[in-house]
């Protein structure tokens, strides 16, 4: 059975040909291929895995197929469906962005778009604006690896809100690619919930493509997962741009979650916000990287990054790495703001001075805590589910 | 505004750029290896011990990669470098002794002139690669402070030098300090016993003279506990078309209860590369402060560090870049916290202009075990022009639950507005710019004595002479 770590050429083809893809796919699979074959495994001395042992995610499980990705959406003039299919009935559309916010530069982003068998194609046509969210879904059900792959296109001007959930509790290393390509003027909300059982182990590489005046908007929360490693990354490619880059993260006994966000600021005019707070509890080790890139010919852009970290469990440790790079002068704004602390006792001490119970006190902390990042979520179904989540998990080890 | 004009002004403006004719006692030879270091270690008629120590760092300095992160050093070759010029063979007692250029030197930059008003309580001055004047206050000697050059501190307290000695930076730390290890000379020693506090500081003034010349000065301070010492260093160098290496080692030992305090004004000139290795071990309830001005050099890459080994020690850095063209100032701090209930801060203030790069380069590490530890870091970067680079690159590890760290930067560009305010107050353009940029580095200059604030701000003036127009 084929496996990511011996992947071979004679594979790549015969995946393609099973699904009936036609040749230019093909060829981008091979392409993969070679890049995926010309790279070398990471290993934890280069800078970016230099807090998660890339080992940890076990490549010799076999590729598990069929039915673990599916896509859902009450909303109208939506065009939804796989990537194989897609790549014949829409090839324009799939064939400009297929590729194109997350590139073939890192091994494993290779091996996703050489490999990938189970897609979601989700493509909004330009001016078309849903009023539904799209849903999707990545289930780890087999034991073995998986390298789900999603392309969502914004035409011009249009706006969606896409849910990604990720569920299931078998033994499986998930090698995830999410792409979204925002066009001219587009808005895109994309919110992303883990709720893996903790023998998922999750790699997985979120890149918004943000075009003119576009908006991207990417929340997660990382509720669950044995080792997870995501990039949210973003690139502001044209003038005008905005991103908005958001997360939670829960952490507890045995877990290693990393963050690592980039936000490219390639174009003049671009704004960017990123907020990110986690609580970590019982042994359990977090780190978030951040980094703002603004390139010398992106004038008058604004950015600022924040990481909050609440540190419950004796064992627990954190890491928080905010960079800048600032290689243009004319910033409107650009700052960043990191911190590693515990629950205040003066501020439970006064609640408690009130009468409010120690229990109800910490709910109300962690409430307020993570509440300024959820509260920015636009889908509020959403953010009251994983608020609740985090308060839930969180008063269970601490009262 | 014309960059070439910028250029040609900015030049003009450093004001130590002269050089004397070299005239070295002993025939210096380009190039490096361990005939070279045993011949140093020959020529300072140095214990065995220390011959075998230099042998093994070369050895080291060999096998270690050079540094492929921070600045680009692929301009640095080792061949090409004088690892050990003797200016003169004798240490001077008093100025009238040096040889007339040297002399000339240390009058131009006003040092006789600062003892002779006895701002400072000890001099040493450093040409080359070994110290040529030296000169503690008589009260301080009584007291048993020592302030000695670093070869003579190992000739004359040979014990105490040992027992301290590469105890906070090992040779093989990385391969510039193995560097300095294996061809160290001059530098300062400085033990302050057990309870005194020198009221005024002691100066140490490092110059550069010969093209491409490497100076490797190894520094010790020793603070025995709850004394108190303030250092301070300045370094200058002449402007040649091919380039300078300074590498020091500096490491300070403050015991408990006492405190270090560090000064550095450094501006060589825009064709050293500077790569300094600086660490501290500070044991319970020591302070240990470091303030770091980097203004000159053509590539600085410096953390200086501070290891909180002893409950209730305290760390602080303080630090001011400024990169003018072509210049790159990879500076930073360093605070690893040991201890349990030790705190530390940094405050960093970069100004880039031209194509000048600064980058801030941090680490806040929290030990496992490690309890109530506080750290505030602040990183302020102002870009004063169109195609100058600012970086923040800071890493915190922590290890315990109990620990409070914060991290702040913000980065901005000089603002029309105050330009325009105070043009509008009739303050000429480029004056203007100056006082934004004083205003923006006033809470490190203050802490400085007050004639190095002075000199700091006139530093800073004189590399944006010519930046605006």
């Amino acid at each position: 059975m084929a496996t990511l770590d011996t992947l071979t050429e004679q594979h790549v083809i015969a995946l393609s040909e099973a699904r009936r893809e036609p040749p230019w796919l093909l060829d981008r699979r091979l392409e993969a291929y070679k890049a995926f074959a010309d790279l070398e495994w990471p290993d934890n001395r280069v800078e970016e895995w230099r807090y998660t042992d890339p080992r940890r995610f076990d490549l010799t499980r076999p590729l598990v197929d069929g039915g673990r990705i599916a896509v859902e959406t009450a909303a109208q003039g939506v065009v939804t469906g796989d990537l194989a299919a897609a790549a014949r009935t829409h090839e324009a559309v799939v064939r400009d962005a297929l590729g194109t916010a997350v590139g073939l530069e890192r091994k494993f982003a290779a091996a996703n778009l050489a490999a990938f068998t189970e897609s979601v194609f989700i493509y909004v046509p330009a001016e078309v604006e849903l009023d539904e969210p799209v849903r999707v879904s990545v289930e780890a059900a087999a034991d073995g690896a998986q390298p789900p792959r999603v392309l969502v296109v914004l035409g011009a001007h249009a706006k969606a809100t896409v849910l990604l959930d990720h569920v299931g509790d078998a033994d499986t290393t998930v090698i995830e690619v999410v792409e979204a390509v925002v066009r001219e003027g587009a808005r895109l909300q994309l919110v992303t919930t883990q709720h893996w059982g903790s023998r998922v182990d999750h790699l997985g590489a979120h890149t918004g493509r943000v075009g003119a005046n576009a908006g991207y908007h990417h929340f997660e929360a990382t509720l669950g997962g044995g080792t997870v490693y995501l990039t949210p990354d973003v690139e502001l490619a044209e003038p005008g741009g905005n991103a908005e880059l958001l997360g939670v993260y829960l952490t507890d006994d045995g877990r290693h979650v990393e963050h690592r966000s980039l936000i490219h600021h390639d174009a003049s005019n671009t704004t960017s916000d990123s907020i990110y707070k986690g609580a970590l509890q019982g042994d359990s080790f977090a780190s978030w990287y951040g980094n703002i890139r603004i390139e010398p010919h992106a004038k008058a852009t604004a950015s600022d990054e924040t990481n909050r970290n609440l540190i419950l469990g004796s064992g627990a440790r954190a890491s928080s790495i905010p960079f800048l790079e600032i290689l243009c002068s004319d910033v409107v704004r650009c700052g960043h703001h990191s911190s590693v602390g515990q629950m205040d006792e003066l501020q439970l001490f006064y609640l408690e001075s009130r009468g409010i119970p120690r229990e109800q006190a910490v709910r109300m902390l962690v409430f307020g805590f993570f509440a300024e990042v959820t509260d920015r979520v636009g889908v509020p179904a959403v953010a009251d589910g994983v608020l609740a989540e985090l308060q839930r998990a969180i008063e269970g080890s601490y009262a | 505004m014309s960059t070439t004009k910028a250029e040609d002004l900015q030049l003009g403006s450093y004001k130590y750029g002269w050089h004397d004719e070299s005239k070295s006692v002993f025939e210096p030879k380009r190039g490096l290896s361990s005939d070279v270091v045993e011949e140093i270690s020959a020529l300072k008629s140095e214990p065995r011990w220390m011959r075998d120590v230099r042998l093994k760092a070369f050895k080291q300095f060999q096998a270690r990669p050079m540094p492929n992160w921070g600045s680009d050093l692929s301009g640095i070759d080792f061949d090409e470098i004088f690892y050990f010029v003797r200016s003169t063979e004798k240490q001077a007692n008093s100025w009238d002794e040096l040889p007339a250029e040297i002399k000339n030197t240390y009058d131009r930059l006003g040092i006789p002139e600062a003892e002779k008003q006895r701002l400072i309580s000890g001099v040493a001055a450093q040409y080359e690669s070994e110290v040529v004047y030296h000169k503690v206050r008589e009260d301080l000697e009584a007291e048993g402070v020592i302030f000695l050059d670093t070869d003579t501190a190992l000739r004359e307290h040979e014990d105490l030098f040992r027992e301290h000695f590469m105890k906070v930076i090992p040779s093989n730390d990385n391969k510039l300090a193995a560097l300095n290890t294996a061809v160290w000379s001059g530098g300062s020693f400085i033990w302050i016993p057990e309870g005194v506090k020198v009221d005024v500081p002691l100066q140490a003034y490092f110059r550069i003279n010969k093209e491409n010349m490497g100076q490797f000065e190894r520094t010790l301070i020793i603070a025995e506990p709850g004394s108190y010492v303030h250092y301070v260093e300045g370094c200058t160098a002449p402007i040649y078309s091919s380039d300078s290496l300074h590498s020091a080692v500096v490491e300070i030992i403050a015991k408990p209860g006492s405190r270090v305090r560090y000064t550095t004004i450094q501006n060589w000139s825009n064709n050293v590369y500077n790569l300094v290795t600086k660490r501290a071990a500070a044991y319970e309830d020591a302070t240990m402060e470091w303030i770091d001005g980097n203004i000159g050099s053509k590539v600085t890459m410096k953390y200086p560090s501070v290891h909180l080994m002893g409950r209730g020690a305290r760390g602080e850095v303080l630090s001011v870049a400024f990169a003018g063209d072509g210049q790159h100032q990879d500076a930073g701090a360093k605070m690893v916290h040991h201890a349990s209930d030790t705190s530390s801060s940094i405050v960093s203030k970069s100004v880039s202009q031209g194509t000048g790069r600064t980058s801030y380069r941090g680490q806040v590490a929290i030990q496992e075990g490690a309890h109530r530890v506080k750290n505030s870091t602040v990183c302020d970067a102002l870009l004063l022009d169109e195609h100058a680079r600012s970086d923040t690159y800071p890493y915190m590890e922590i290890a315990e639950q109990d620990a409070q760290i914060s991290h702040e930067a913000s980065v901005s560009k000089i603002g029309e507005e105050q330009l325009f305010y105070l043009r509008s107050r009739g303050v000429e353009e480029f004056e203007a710019m100056a006082m934004i940029v004083r205003g923006f580095i006033e809470p490190i200059s203050k802490e400085l004595p007050m004639e190095y604030s002075v000199e700091l701000n006139r530093l800073i003036s004189l590399n944006m002479e010519g930046s605006v127009g």
